[in-house]
């Protein structure tokens, strides 16, 4: 026997999977007036739970122009240096020539249809060939409190810098430690290129297992200073990172960016297992 | 089942690693750090975070339900924007951010539908972009991550539990379920209908489980 409830519930759930005409949500009015302490919403949820669940957390991300769109409309969203990021790095067909000199790096920032793929097979690779430019080099290894702290951390993974593409981090070498469980890092570079803040800055991403490769997490921006060869520079991650597998340094307009175009890798290192 | 074909269980990957959390969805340890909740509270950024956190979440889910693939990206934008608006109405006691942004897709894109249908020349079109979108379309994401309501599902008989399945994964409708399963309409609507109950009893009292006495 259908009781008054029943019909109620019918109604959600026809609402939740298929939508309700008039005079079936005239209906579903009318018994929520009947039932005033019925949640008229529980099938909706319960629903909205099976598909969250139901749909990968390694789906394809948003197209740039999709995010920047979003984003535009968002209250208090923003590009200043300031605001949190995301570190999309979108793949650019307008890639300067000079990259093509190194085509390891040259294919990461070149793609079409494997570009998720390419996106992270680039960055690697760029690692890989860079860290056969670095040879053997491996730098001091005095370690200033910030970097020691985080690097007696038990889960703390330690990455050695290489240079990237751009010239900016053709001398570069160092480490960068980082502790998931901790969630800080510092990178201590040493070579790279001093640079002018009001004319350009250098910006972390990381890339972390768990996260889609195309949109590495945002670990700050920083300066170079004068006057000194190495700089250790805390990581400031603006998301939660659980399992780095790369660090990679690009040159960028004051300020930073939220979307970055990849032309000017100064720096890569890449966690090994 | 009447029709072993339609759907096949063992595609399924249910949950056994259920972790905590309001009526499904993640795990959340601190809440605070929930994107949603940092966009209620107007923290810089917090956009940003949702649309990393959301964002494939609901093309994902557009995708499906919307066999066409026409206009997803416009529902994804939609969809983010009402995200934005509404954020301050999210109960991270009554769901999980990922199962309340679900909830919004899931509407959005039944409105859409509704709409499409009260148009009489687009009503032949529709139903034949549906036609093209096979069984096999729709079931290209056949599987399902770790939840509470996963892990209630699984308390249900197979039967019911495969018609929920179908049609809130695979996105048939209850006809189009008691025609593939060979059931009564009927029947498959009580049986979709009772079967959401138990699923909200078992969930219910799981917290009270949780909570003690």
């Amino acid at each position: 026997m259908t009781t008054h409830r029943d019909e109620l519930d019918a109604l959600m759930v026809k609402r939740a999977l298929e939508g309700l005409d008039g005079d079936e949500t005239q209906a579903l009015e009318t018994l929520l007036d009947e039932f005033g302490d019925v949640d008229p919403e529980w099938v909706d949820r319960l629903v909205g739970e099976l598909d969250a669940a139901s749909v990968s957390v390694e789906a394809q991300g948003l197209s740039t122009s999709l995010r920047e769109a979003v984003l535009a409309a968002a209250p208090g969203a923003s590009t200043d240096a300031g605001g949190l990021r995301t570190g999309a790095l979108p793949v650019d067909s307008t890639t300067p020539a000079r990259q093509a000199r190194d085509t390891v790096a040259h294919a990461a920032l070149t793609s079409t249809k494997t570009r998720r793929r390419r996106a992270w097979g680039g960055w690697a690779a760029a690692a890989a060939v860079a860290a056969l430019w670095l040879g053997s080099a491996s730098g001091s290894r005095e370690s200033a409190p910030a970097f020691a702290a985080v690097a007696t951390a038990p889960d703390a993974i330690v990455a050695e810098w290489a240079p990237g593409p751009d010239p900016t981090g053709a001398e570069v070498r160092g480490e960068v430690v980082w502790s998931s469980d901790g969630q800080a890092g510092v990178m201590r570079l040493q070579g790279l290129r001093v640079n002018a803040p009001d004319e350009y800055q250098y910006q972390l991403w990381i890339f972390d297992r768990d996260r889609d490769e195309r949109y590495p997490v945002d670990g700050g921006v920083f300066d170079m200073p004068p006057g000194g060869e190495a700089a250790e520079v805390p990581i400031q991650a603006k998301l939660a990172v659980a399992d780095p597998t790369l660090f990679a340094v690009t040159v960028e307009q004051p300020g930073g960016v939220v979307v970055s175009s990849r032309e000017r890798i100064a720096t890569v290192a890449e966690v090994t297992d | 089942m009447a029709d072993d074909d339609v759907v096949e269980l063992s595609r399924w990957r249910m949950a056994r690693d259920v972790k905590t959390g309001p009526a499904g969805g993640d795990a959340v340890e601190d809440k605070d750090d929930v994107p949603l909740l940092r966009l209620a509270r107007g923290e810089p950024g917090a956009a940003e975070a949702c649309l990393d956190a959301y964002g494939p979440l609901v093309q994902g889910l557009a995708r499906r339900l919307m066999p066409s693939g026409a206009d997803v990206d416009d529902v994804v934008q939609e969809v983010l924007v009402e995200v934005w608006r509404t954020a301050d109405r999210f109960d991270p006691a009554r769901a999980s951010d990922r199962g309340y942004v679900a909830m919004l897709t899931r509407r959005r894109i039944i409105d859409r539908r509704r709409r499409a249908e009260r148009r009489p020349e687009l009503v032949s079109f529709d139903l034949e972009v549906e036609e093209r979108g096979d069984d096999e379309h729709r079931r290209t994401q056949g599987r399902l991550e770790a939840a509470p309501a996963v892990e209630a599902l699984e308390t249900l008989p197979e039967e019911k539990r495969s018609w929920i399945l179908m049609a809130v994964v695979e996105g048939f409708s209850h006809s189009e379920i008691a025609e593939k399963t060979g059931s009564p309409l009927g029947t498959v609507k009580s049986g979709i209908r009772r079967g959401l109950t138990q699923m909200r009893r078992w969930l219910e009292q799981r917290e009270v489980r949780e909570v003690g006495p």
